[in-house]
């Protein structure tokens, strides 16, 4: 008996959580211009986080999916993409979806059951959120075919939380992508929980990138707390992608720092301790040590990006919540080219007790 | 003055309770700062304040249950900051996501809202949609129910109730949902009486019972016999005649945990309600031990003085209740264990011996075990057992 293929899994970190540099960085990392551009906007997802959450705990958003902790995947990986790569996010990534130009006031929109709020003013190629799990996963293959057949130099890059890559449809979109070379990378969002299930009981899997190697393709683990290694695996993923090198799935591991949504309450279920022990590892302080150690920033410049975070999120509130109904009709709209008799009737139905009630 | 209503915190929950408030009347709150803590069915939750400005007036006190969109803040806003103040209604938008929770906040209305009939005897028919559908599955007629909802709207806790589910969310107060005219004197359910409604609702809704019923002959008993260390005893053997019983079952696993000690818990009538003190290790102690650790259990028991660790975790339990009277029972499994036994009041009955009539003092027991993992074969070899070692002199 011999052995007939051998696999490694490895794991990528460039920025350790007390802030100091790991590894060989790459370009942009020597740029602070561009670093701070990042930090900024993991700042932004922050602030807009929390406020979402008071919104929500005030009766003014529905059920909201927080990001706290998760802001240098989303972030990274929204600085890794091309203007006219294709985004599918699961529904927490804002991060990625800010930095491609979503508005604050658009996805506050969404999360308060508005459906104009994925009528997207910057990516318009982008997919709305997913709110089942996996479903975006073919989608996203299905995209990266196109690019292929049409000769686009573009890539698909979707998400999937931890859980997700128990799901059958994960694993037939990267067995797709890998076995026709798709432009598609694939972001697994490690973030230990799925709802309330841990990983080690979702998986027996030790690494969820390895999950690439019985779909033949290149699978890699990142540290998801640290932004420069998100960017620098996901630029070296989207190059290889685009050049016609064929899907790569990474592993980005991190921490939900928040509940699962508004309406989960993980202390029922999480063991005490893990949640302390995981803001020690948290993606903005990091980067923020680094930045002041090696002065490109203060406390002051701080206090003023916190100012004016917040103060673009009160705009964005304001915006959203300035917002007329949507009208009776918008429940129709955007699903059929001709609408079905059906639903004709239901839609004066609609229409007549809009009238009648207001 | 700008009322803060409840919002729904969750997804379509109908009410929330406040656990505890972090401001008082005449204290000046900023825009996000908590206010309360509130629980849920499904969580805690902090609540903070929409507005700025000094309160007014809180809504409740701790335990309270506030209905959703019922008045839980007044404020009085701050002139400059009073833009801040949201729209008077609250947004009722709800993002469907996963671990969505199957219940909503509309209502769909049986009958005309504005009945003219506003006799006691009236009955709203008024549903949440889960409330509807789980009536309808349980084959409940909510025309009959009394909603204790907003406006008497029936929730999916009055179709439990109904169902006589009495399934409590954590915390909660227990509701009564007798009509107010029934008269009598209401005796809240507490502490150990609270416990076994709980457990036993556990055991009826989880366990599939099956009794068997047969007696012991102890004619033959030697005096001095202690009738509880004889039935530990007899545990014992039958445990060892079929080990597979001695165990608790996992229902989400879907399998049995199989233990080698053999820890008995007992029932124990108290004023208070039913208290299982348990006796550990019953196959590897003599009777004098035996009836030592009774005793302690006993006293300890009615004086309320056990330490948990003495009322948990028994695997198999013993129900000794034919002291005053009573044959055979139904003893109720209680989950995690898989097995009861009954023993109940002994008798002098006429026994055929050969061909003979003799009369012979006989102990009747009940076993029940849960069918979903014990087999009547096992159970019944288990009885056999513990018959067979209940008959022997000593």
């Amino acid at each position: 008996m011999h052995s007939v293929a051998n696999f490694d899994i490895h794991y990528r970190q460039l920025l350790d959580a007390a802030g100091m540099p790991t590894g060989e960085w790459p370009g942009f990392g020597r740029d602070p211009a561009q670093l701070l551009a990042m930090y900024r906007m993991m700042t932004l997802c922050r602030v807009f986080d929390t406020k979402a959450i008071n919104l929500q705990r005030t009766g003014r958003l529905g059920t909201y999916a927080p990001c706290t902790g998760q802001e240098a995947t989303h972030v990274g990986v929204g600085a890794a993409m091309q203007a006219d790569d294709v985004l599918f996010p699961v529904y927490r990534e804002y991060g990625t979806q800010l930095w491609r130009g979503v508005t604050l006031a658009g996805i506050y929109t969404y999360w308060n059951g508005d459906e104009r709020g994925t009528w997207f003013d910057g990516p318009r190629q982008d997919f709305p959120w997913c709110v089942p799990i996996a479903s975006q996963m073919p989608h996203a293959a299905g995209a990266a075919m196109a690019f292929k057949v049409r000769g686009q130099a573009r890539c698909a890059v979707a998400y999937i939380g931890d859980g997700g890559t128990s799901q059958g449809a994960f694993y037939e979109a990267l067995n797709a992508a890998g076995a026709q070379t798709l432009p598609l990378v694939a972001v697994v969002v490690n973030n230990g929980w799925a709802i309330s299930v841990p990983v080690a009981e979702q998986t027996a899997a030790r690494t969820l990138a390895q999950k690439a190697i019985a779909a033949g393709i290149a699978g890699i683990q990142v540290d998801g707390n640290d932004i420069i290694a998100v960017r620098a695996v996901m630029e070296e993923a989207l190059a290889r992608a685009r050049n016609g090198g064929g899907p790569t799935l990474v592993e980005a591991l991190t921490y939900r720092l928040s509940d699962h949504t508004t309406a989960d309450d993980a202390t029922r279920y999480r063991p005490a301790g893990e949640l302390e022990a995981a803001w020690q590892r948290e993606p903005l302080l990091r980067t923020r040590h680094y930045l002041q150690a090696h002065g490109h920033w203060s406390d002051t410049q701080e206090a003023a990006l916190r100012a004016d975070c917040q103060a673009q999120v009160d705009a964005a509130v304001s915006a959203y919540q300035a917002l007329p109904a949507a009208s009776t009709d918008s429940m129709f709209e955007h699903l059929f080219a001709q609408l079905p008799h059906e639903l004709q009737a239901q839609q004066a139905s609609a229409r007549h007790y809009a009238a009648h009630k207001g | 003055m700008f009322r803060f209503t409840l919002p729904d915190l969750g997804e379509g929950l109908q009410d929330a309770e406040i656990v505890s408030w972090h401001v008082a009347v005449g204290d000046r709150v900023a825009v996000d700062q908590p206010l309360v803590a509130m629980e849920t069915a499904k969580a805690v939750v902090e609540v903070p304040s929409p507005v700025a400005g000094v309160i007014v007036a809180l809504h409740g006190q701790a335990t309270d249950r506030i209905d959703t969109g019922a008045a839980l803040v007044d404020f009085k806003l701050d002139t400059d900051d009073a833009v801040d103040a949201p729209t008077p209604a609250p947004a009722t938008a709800s993002g469907g996501v996963v671990g969505h929770m199957p219940t909503s906040d509309q209502e769909i209305s049986a009958t005309p809202q504005r009945s003219s009939s506003t006799s006691a005897g009236a009955r709203s028919s008024r549903a949440v949609p889960a409330a509807r559908d789980l009536a309808r599955h349980l084959g409940i007629d909510i025309s009959n129910l009394r909603g204790s909802g907003r406006d008497a709207l029936i929730t999916v806790e009055d179709v439990m109730a109904a169902a006589a589910l009495t399934v409590q969310p954590q915390g909660s107060a227990m509701r009564p949902t007798l009509p107010a005219t029934a008269g009598g004197e209401f005796d809240v359910l507490r502490s150990l009486r609270r416990a076994m409604a709980q457990s036993m609702s556990m055991a009826r809704d989880n366990v599939m019972e099956c009794t068997v019923v047969d007696d012991a002959d102890i004619h033959a008993w030697e005096s001095g016999n202690d009738y509880t260390a004889r039935l530990l005893r007899a545990i014992a053997a039958g445990c060892r005649a079929e080990p597979g019983i001695n165990a608790w079952y996992d229902a989400t696993s879907q399998g049995r945990r199989i233990f080698h000690h053999i820890d008995v818990g007992i029932a124990v009538d108290t004023p208070d309600g039913l208290l299982v003190p348990v006796i550990r290790d019953v196959g590897n102690r003599t009777p004098e031990q035996l009836r030592i650790e009774i005793n302690r259990l006993k006293v300890g028991a009615r004086e309320r003085s056990l330490p948990a660790s003495d009322l948990r975790d028994f695997t198999f339990m013993l129900s000794n209740f034919g002291v005053m009277a009573g044959r055979y029972a139904t003893p109720v499994v209680v989950p995690p264990a898989i097995a009861i036994l009954g023993a109940g009041k002994v008798s002098r009955d006429v026994v055929a011996v050969g061909d003979a009539i003799e009369i012979h003092r006989r102990m009747p027991l009940s076993l029940t075990f849960d069918h979903r993992c014990v087999t009547g074969g096992e159970a019944v070899r288990l009885l056999a057992a513990i018959i067979v070692d209940l008959q022997r002199p000593n």
